[in-house]
């Protein structure tokens, strides 16, 4: 075998695909020329290199996830029968139609960029902005310079940008007086950035059912940040000079006051038109279904997806009650009681996680069954091998934790005549500890009862 | 040839790990890797009744993984169509906004290979053409035979054959240094 040949062969000679004679051949070429060694040794550490970095284990949760989407029907991604015309159309028509709907689809955006309206989901920031004037007119009469902002957040969603961006441009167009503007504007900017992000977990959004419940969910918040930026103004006596710096910003003059509530209100749209403008919002999300592509994305909106869940299966109730004074001495930290005996009680009370994925209080779980106990397993991913329990004299208390930067570490768990109480400290996880997904719990077996069963956050 | 068959949590236990290395090597991203897995193993799943051992199950698998893939890359490269929209078209002021067009390569995921080393080797994968890295990855790292990945990829085994011999020029090229330390 000559040089060329065997540079010919050295593939299959690396990977013992060569027919015996051949492979003879070979190896007697290769003890005989240094060059092509010298070629094959390369090769070969390359070829080990690479088979080098081996096999990775399944992420944790992985066999629980893919179990979640087979029960949910989520369909994998598209085939390749795309456009899912019948056999016979070809491929050209199918561009054609594409390009036709592109067209239209940005055509649509630029037209709403041109003019903004407030029958959408860029409506409820105006809203929100120009809610302001209206309920304290003589505060912040140039607040109501809400336009821009919805061109904004139009463009942010359009383009597929983030939320800060939405902040950034925001800023820029109240005119170069970004300091100004931050003290004017920071909760109806945060409620406008907090829109923004919000629509485009709505972008993101898995399936159309979770898309309409986001669009739900930002009814509901913007409706609170209204109520709350309305408050806000009306107590804070510096929003007249930010009103000022906005009318400077806009070019207009200082003593127009007058005129100003008018434009206010002219800008408000009534709740029928913002509800007409959510419900167009649900048909807009049901086609921009985008996967999400980052594991932050991902985390989001796994959050989002718990706090749906959660939202729909709201028959179980934690309450928060102050605790007795009779429970010991010197014991006065936050109690959360946990109603006894519900079926279905295995739901923690996720709606008081907000967008950092924090909880106010951290809820406490019983259960009282095995399947109550197998659907909290599942709904939460939770990882830990599940204790044996005889659920005819025994129960299970759950503790979640209220940030995903904290741990739980139940401490004691102490019966008395009336109550049991489950007793728990709160940790921050080491620096070095990445954050969770699914907050940190820990569970304890304890004696089944009727009694009720409190949850004491330990100092 | 009729094999036996297979339950799906033999399937899983069997599969799971093969497809997820194998979409972890073609992404080169934890996350989208679990996305890619997840679909290609709902369609095995679907398809499993159907399975009548032409070929051995984890080539049956890697095929519908490779292809899912494949999909994937399409759409991908469809939607990348927008990515060319510049976002001054929709805003017009764009000074403050990053640039929204950007490489369709997937980022490196830098936690998935703690050492230098395998991180090149993960970097110099994602370098080659995707059919090129799906050869090297099924020949090198999953250990496939000529004729599996052939049966895998659907294309000949002379098509395997001059892929991997191009894909090793190319990686000896950006690996060349790290092979000799």
């Amino acid at each position: 075998m000559d040089c060329r040949t065997f540079r010919e062969r050295l593939t299959e000679f690396l990977d013992r695909e060569l027919a015996a004679p051949e492979r003879s051949q070979a190896e007697a070429h290769l003890s005989a020329c240094s060059g092509c060694r010298s070629e094959y040794e390369e090769l070969h550490g390359i070829s080990k290199m690479v088979a080098g970095v081996g096999r990775k284990p399944l992420p944790v949760g992985f066999m629980q996830r893919l179990e979640r989407r087979r029960q949910a029907g989520e369909s994998p991604a598209p085939s390749r029968n795309f456009f899912l015309l019948p056999p016979g159309i070809p491929r050209y028509a199918a561009f054609a139609l594409s390009s036709l709907i592109v067209m239209f689809v940005v055509m649509d955006k630029a037209r709403n960029m041109l003019q903004p309206e407030l029958g959408t989901i860029s409506g409820v920031a105006s809203n929100m902005a120009v809610d302001a004037p209206r309920r304290a007119p003589a505060a912040a009469p140039k607040f109501a310079a809400a336009p821009p902002a919805s061109d904004t957040l139009s463009s942010v969603r359009g383009a597929g940008g983030g939320g800060s961006g939405g902040f950034a441009a925001l800023k820029k167009a109240a005119g170069g007086q970004p300091n100004d503007f931050d003290r004017a504007g920071q909760s109806a900017a945060g409620s406008l950035d907090e829109a923004a992000s919000r629509n485009l977990e709505v972008a993101g959004a898995r399936d159309n059912k979770s898309a309409v419940e986001s669009v739900d969910f930002l009814k509901q918040k913007a409706e609170l940040q209204q109520r709350l930026v309305s408050e806000k103004e009306a107590k804070d006596a510096s929003v007249t000079s930010t009103g000022k710096a906005l009318a400077r910003a806009k070019g207009e003059p200082l003593d127009a006051p007058a005129a100003a509530p008018a434009e206010g209100k002219a800008k408000v749209t009534s709740n029928e038109e913002l509800i007409a403008g959510i419900e167009a919002e649900k048909k807009r999300s049901k086609m921009r279904i985008i996967p999400p592509s980052s594991r932050e994305e991902r985390t989001r909106l796994a959050m989002l997806s718990a706090m749906q869940g959660a939202n729909s299966a709201s028959a179980f109730q934690l309450r928060a009650q102050v605790a007795p004074a009779s429970l010991g001495p010197g014991q006065t930290p936050m109690i959360i009681a946990q109603e006894p005996a519900k079926v279905g009680s295995a739901v923690p009370d996720l709606e008081r996680l907000d967008k950092n994925g924090k909880l106010d209080e951290a809820p406490g779980v019983l259960i009282r069954s095995e399947t109550e106990r197998r659907d909290l397993w599942h709904k939460y991913e939770m990882t830990a091998a599940p204790p044996k329990i005889d659920y005819a004299s025994q129960m299970l208390a759950v503790v979640f934790a209220t940030s995903p930067s904290t741990s739980i570490q139940i401490s004691r768990v102490t019966p008395s005549e009336d109550r049991i109480v489950v007793s728990y400290h709160e940790l921050p996880l080491a620096n070095d500890a990445k954050a969770l997904a699914v907050p940190s719990y820990q569970f304890r077996v304890i004696p089944k009862t009727e009694k009720p069963v409190y949850f004491e956050k330990l100092p | 040839m009729v094999s036996k068959p297979v339950s799906e949590s033999e399937f899983l236990e069997g599969n799971a790990v093969l497809v997820y290395n194998l979409a972890l090597r073609l992404t080169g991203n934890a996350s989208d890797a679990e996305d890619l897995a997840q679909d290609a193993l709902i369609r095995a799943l679907k398809a499993l009744p159907g399975f009548r051992g032409e070929s051995s199950l984890s080539t049956w698998v890697y095929r519908i993984t490779v292809n899912t893939w494949k999909n994937r890359v399409r759409s991908e490269k469809r939607r990348g169509l927008w990515k060319m929209v510049p976002l001054s078209l929709f805003s017009g002021d764009d000074e403050d906004e990053e640039p929204n067009f950007k490489d369709d390569s997937k980022p490196l995921d830098t936690g998935l290979e703690t050492d230098e080393k395998g991180a090149m080797v993960q970097k110099a994968l994602l370098e080659l053409d995707p059919e090129s890295r799906a050869v090297v990855i099924l020949r090198e790292i999953e250990g496939q035979s000529y004729q599996e990945i052939a049966a895998a990829l659907d294309i000949p085994e002379g098509t395997v054959k001059s892929r991997l011999s191009r894909a090793r020029e190319a990686l000896k090229e950006k690996l060349q240094k790290y092979v000799t330390q």
